[in-house]
């Protein structure tokens, strides 16, 4: 009976111990590299570079204001997944980075921006600097002129998912419903 | 149209003729109260025959994506059920706070999202519903004049072939959507048989 007791017991303290040395053991780094060194304009006109991906996660979406479609469902669907989140909403932010930046000034996006909540930040500047990142980054977008005069932009739509060391760790694809997107935004913050 | 207008001139000319006549003049002012109460007649019983409503057209959630301030695009969903015993195409839609609308469609290809003009219109089949939903088939509204605020309501026109406009209210909302009830989800693609209980989801 005792060497039962004294059986078990070692095992919990075995398994305990994993636990903790898991825990604590430095972590090898996880993900993959994303993107390159930028300098740029965020929304409020102060300038941004590839550090606003590090000490917090990241959802980045790239896409441009007149769209009328997926960037602003893709930017709702995000803000309330963010917000659905029981802890840790703190330690995840939404990052918008214009395809458009012609168009897509710090003005426009000083409007546009802060309508999808809090921790939300739109990035754009020079256009060629801000097309140089959305490159970086292995964007496809494609100008479509519209039959109105104007045009609009067929673009990625997928939200990147960036660990606190600013490295990719996973996607989510915009055909996903919103409750994968909340248990990606979930996984995402309770791994930091 | 065109026929009627060529057979009207032919008439005047002919009437003119009897202008001339000094009796016929005395009748002038009371012909020409006839011609224009048959006038009358003839566009008050037009739309009565053209409301696509009455001709078995149903549309339900329709909606309008809140905007952003100084946003210049907005999109318009609903759903649309088809009991007027042929395809109805919608070809056109317009609003007060857009300068144009057209309708679009979507396809994700590969991760990239194309949005792209539907020219030929958005036909419904007979004794078919076609929804408008996000992320998919749209009213897209452009060069917009104001901001769309939730719980507004605007009157958006839709021009069918062949039964003719339709006016109907739109309401804005944030999150555009098929409305949920009773913790039942509708979701695209659901047919005829869904649409009974629907009428009473826009009651409230
Ligand atoms: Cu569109």
């Amino acid at each position: 009976m005792w060497g039962l007791g004294f059986v078990l017991l070692l095992g919990l303290a075995f398994s305990v111990s994993e636990y903790l040395a898991r825990q604590w053991m430095p972590r090898t780094q996880t993900g993959f590299e994303i993107g390159a060194p930028f300098q740029l304009t965020d929304h409020t006109g102060q300038i941004v570079t590839e550090e606003i991906f590090t000490g917090r996660a990241s959802a980045v979406f790239f896409g441009f204001t007149h769209c009328p479609e997926i960037c602003p469902t893709t930017l709702n669907d995000l803000a309330n997944a963010r917000q659905a989140l029981a802890e840790g909403r703190e330690k995840l932010q939404i990052v918008f980075i214009t395809l458009d930046p012609e168009r897509d000034t710090v003005e426009v996006l000083k409007d546009f921006i802060p309508y999808f909540g809090e921790q939300v930040t739109g990035i754009t500047g020079k256009p060629e600097n801000v097309l140089e990142l959305a490159r970086d980054w292995g964007i496809f977008w494609e100008r479509i002129q519209t039959s109105g005069g104007g045009y609009t932009l067929d673009h990625t739509a997928t939200v990147f998912l960036l660990n606190e060391q600013g490295r990719m760790t996973g996607t989510i694809d915009i055909a996903e419903p919103p409750d994968v997107v909340e248990a990606k935004l979930k996984k995402l913050v309770t791994r930091l | 149209m065109i026929s009627r207008s060529t057979s009207v001139w032919v008439l005047s000319k002919r009437v003119k003729k009897y202008m001339a006549n000094p009796i016929i003049l005395y009748l002038r002012p009371f012909l020409q109260c006839l011609a224009a109460l048959a006038v009358f007649l003839v566009l008050l019983t037009r739309p009565a025959f053209a409301s696509c409503q009455t001709e078995g057209l149903k549309f339900d959630h329709a909606q309008l994506r809140a905007t952003p301030p100084n946003a210049p695009v907005s999109a318009g969903y609903l759903q649309i059920t088809n009991t007027t015993g042929q395809t109805q195409t919608l070809v056109s839609a317009s609003a007060p706070f857009a300068k144009r609308a057209q309708i679009h469609d979507m396809k994700h290809d590969s991760g990239v999202m194309k949005m792209y003009e539907i020219e030929r219109g958005l036909a419904v089949q007979d004794r078919l519903t076609v929804a408008l939903m996000p992320k998919g088939r749209h009213l897209m509204f452009m060069d917009l004049d104001r901001q769309l605020k939730e719980d507004d309501i605007f009157s958006v026109t839709l021009e069918f072939v062949p039964c003719g406009r339709v006016t109907l209210p739109f309401h804005v909302t944030r999150l555009p959507g098929l409305v949920h009830t009773q913790g039942e989800t509708h979701t695209k693609g659901h047919k005829q048989k869904d649409h009974d209980h629907k009428q009473h989801d826009h009651s409230h």
